[in-house]
């Protein structure tokens, strides 16, 4: 009996996590085929962005790997790693504004496919970094050793080991950012401006503009058909193991660390200039000051929700597992696009106040799942499984399993990652641009100044934005903290 | 005795062809082999780990192959003990009281004869994380005979302990299993485990059982 609720509340996970594509087919009605040459130009488009943007970060976060590693073994190196991460873990908007401030060299706005990739570069660049300077250290590590003993010179290393040994985790790196490129809305969304260069904003044009869900409709298993082919390549799944130990220093080459640490640098000093200015227009901008207690406690409504959403359907997850079928299911599952799931829940109904920010929270947290189990969740879970054995051999029923072993272990884990959600939930302006029906949020409001490049006002936004963000994810570090000193003290 | 018919699971690459095995249902049975004769594949297909769809086990008139999981009634000490590190050790034995719904009124008694038999006086209300090898590996042991299983399985369960320990935790093993009259099967590469045990001797290699006189084991 207990097994076969299992086996529903899994089908019942996956329903829940792919509804959004149910509901659009449900709603479309008739199949209509989107015109063949805009089709293929924006595929096109979306292609050779996404494969330019991989290229670019590979190449820049392999040179920033080599320079991370000849700090290996200090303990500067985990500053360093924490610096070449930021740019990707912060919300978009953040890396975009100094975009927009300084990337007049690129164009202007709307920054059309050069800034897209130079923004998804700057986003990804320092996470390749991280990668490549772990997987050195644990694959090659002993190699490493050995070649400088024996009198190597770097460039067979790099040649045979880097490029030879670890020729196929580059490929899987590649792919991975190619589909996290190719399904990226926030992104082109902002750069693109009008212009649809991308297969994602083109299906948000299609039906915002044209309310042709049909369209729509085929654009997006379009798309899914692509995601899905580029999950099949990886569903070896990224695993980016832990920091080694092994002494690298040979390979290394310190000027590296420049490329990832500018990026940082860069969106840093991008969210200061012009904050003084900044706070000066706020404070003179009467409207803007009065709504801003609205627009903040409605950041955090979005914010903490969906780290509360994220957190249950995380437990949700660890309650189901282990099961391979589950777990296959999860790190090859490519979320469908924020603007499908958007628009599934308008056509669910979800209008209003608190129909607009149920969504946000609903979708932005349905959105975050993949990412937070591929990233960090399915390791905490995964490494329980032989207590587990333990326990069903024992005899324990899988409630009391998930009582006793699982949820003590993964609950600071997941209120963790509950944070992340939240952090990232809270600076979102993609999903919620069409869920909601006014500049509700910080993030919306932010987006809406930097279009229309009034980036002082735009920078004041996104320092109270940061200051909010920072507070939920507070709130759920500290609540995980509290949790890890109770389960194990 | 009790009788185990096809166990028989092919890996591709490694084949695990026992079609009948007689296993004693009292006392120690040590099944000993070279790494990577199969031990580890058999100690998983028989507690149901790993499916293996033609298997039967005649224990006692019942065919535990048939049974899911929990309703076997195993014990298991894993090699790497899996203690459940957020609980205490006296919190890691009752458990197995909670998960095979032992009356609350015999839970006492049992844990403190286990205690006692064990020796856990000093750290049973130490977090399990904080244990000594020696400490975990007899908590392993009380949570496994907690539960009262019909069969008890320990899997290398002398490997991860210093050899100066090894002795002293064998010679508590033997007589736990003789107080408790418990069939035991130990999984072991070690010759030495199953001397000093005195257990009955089965060998595998290539996933097959062989005779004594085909085998002549280093020492």
């Amino acid at each position: 009996m207990e097994n076969h609720v299992r086996t529903l509340a899994r089908l019942g996970l996956g329903v829940i996590l792919i509804c959004p594509v149910f509901a659009i087919l449900f709603f479309a009605h008739s199949w209509s085929w989107p015109d063949t040459a805009a089709l293929l130009s924006v595929l096109q488009s979306t292609l050779s962005q996404s494969i330019v943007s991989a290229a670019i970060s590979l190449v820049l976060g392999t040179i920033g790997a080599l320079g991370l590693l000849s700090f290996a073994g200090q303990p500067r190196y985990r500053w360093f790693e924490l610096a070449c991460l930021l740019p990707g873990f912060l919300p978009p908007l953040l890396v975009i504004l100094p975009v927009f401030r300084w990337g007049s060299w690129v164009g202007h706005y709307p920054f059309g496919w050069h800034g897209i990739v130079l923004v998804h570069s700057l986003m990804c660049i320092g996470l390749v970094a991280v990668a490549v300077a772990r997987l050195i250290q644990s694959k090659l590590g002993g190699m490493i050793e050995l070649a400088w003993v024996e009198g190597a010179s770097r460039w067979s290393l790099i040649r045979q080991g880097l490029l030879g040994y670890l020729r196929a985790d580059f490929l899987l790196l590649g792919f991975y950012l190619v589909t996290l490129c190719f399904s990226s809305f926030a992104v082109p969304l902002v750069m693109g401006g009008a212009q649809s260069l991308t297969i994602e904003v083109l299906i948000y044009e299609k039906i915002r503009q044209g309310g042709a869900w049909s369209e729509a409709f085929v654009l997006s298993i379009i798309q899914l058909v692509f995601l899905f082919a580029f999950s099949l390549v990886l569903r070896r799944g990224i695993v980016v193991p832990p920091r080694g130990r092994s002494q690298v220093r040979f390979l290394s080459w310190r000027l590296g660390i420049t490329v990832p640490l500018a990026i940082t640098f860069l969106v840093v000093v991008g969210q200061v200039a012009g904050l003084v200015t900044g706070l000066a227009q706020l404070m003179a901008a009467r409207e803007l000051l009065l709504a801003l207690p609205r627009l903040i406690a409605n950041t955090m409504l979005v914010g903490l929700g969906a780290g509360v959403v994220a957190f249950l359907l995380m437990n949700l997850v660890a309650a189901l597992s282990p099961h391979w079928g589950l777990d296959r299911f999860l790190v090859g599952y490519s979320s469908p696009s924020p603007v499908i799931t958007a628009f599934a829940f308008l056509l669910f109904g979800f209008y209003g106040y608190w129909g607009s920010h149920g969504a946000m929270i609903l979708g932005l947290s349905l959105l975050s799942l993949p990412s937070l189990y591929r990233l960090f969740g399915r390791a905490a879970i995964l490494s329980l499984g032989r207590q587990v054995q333990v326990a069903r051999v024992a005899g324990a029923s899988w409630s009391l399993i998930f009582r006793v072993i699982i949820f003590p272990q993964v609950r600071s884990h997941f209120l963790w990652l509950a944070g992340l959600a939240g952090f990232w939930a809270s600076g979102d302006f993609a999903l919620s641009s069409i869920v909601a029906e006014s500049n509700s949020t910080l993030g919306l409001m932010a987006k809406a100044y930097m279009s229309s490049y009034q980036l002082e006002l735009a920078t004041a936004l996104s320092w109270i934005l940061l200051l909010v963000s920072g507070i939920i994810f507070a709130v759920f570090g500290g609540w995980a903290h509290v949790s890890h000193q109770e389960s194990y003290s | 005795m009790s009788v185990i018919k096809n166990l028989i699971r092919d890996y591709g690459d490694f084949k695990i062809e026992i079609p009948s095995w007689e296993i004693a249902d009292q006392g120690l049975t040590a099944l000993w082999g070279p790494s990577g004769s199969g031990k580890t594949s058999v100690f998983r297909l028989l507690i149901g780990l790993e499916s293996c769809p033609g298997l039967e086990w005649n224990f006692g008139g019942t065919d535990l192959a048939k049974l899911p999981v929990p309703e076997r009634r195993l014990g298991v000490v894993f090699q790497s003990l899996e203690l459940f590190p957020h609980l205490t050790a006296r919190q890691n034995i009752e458990f197995a009281f909670r998960a095979r719904h032992i009356p609350l009124a015999e839970r006492e008694p049992a844990l403190q004869r286990l205690v006692s038999a064990l020796q856990l006086g000093n750290c049973l209300e130490r977090p399990a994380r904080l244990l000594s090898g020696g400490e975990q590996q007899r908590v392993a042991i009380a949570r496994a005979l907690a539960g009262r299983p019909r069969f008890l399985f320990l899997d290398e369960p002398f490997s991860a302990l210093d050899a100066d320990l090894r002795t002293g935790a064998r010679q508590l093993v033997k007589r736990v299993i003789e107080e408790f009259s418990i069939p035991t099967l130990l999984i072991t590469h070690d010759r030495e485990d199953v001397e000093a045990l005195g257990a009955r001797l089965v060998r595998l290699r290539e996933g097959r059982l062989v005779p004594d006189d085909t085998f002549s084991a280093p020492l």
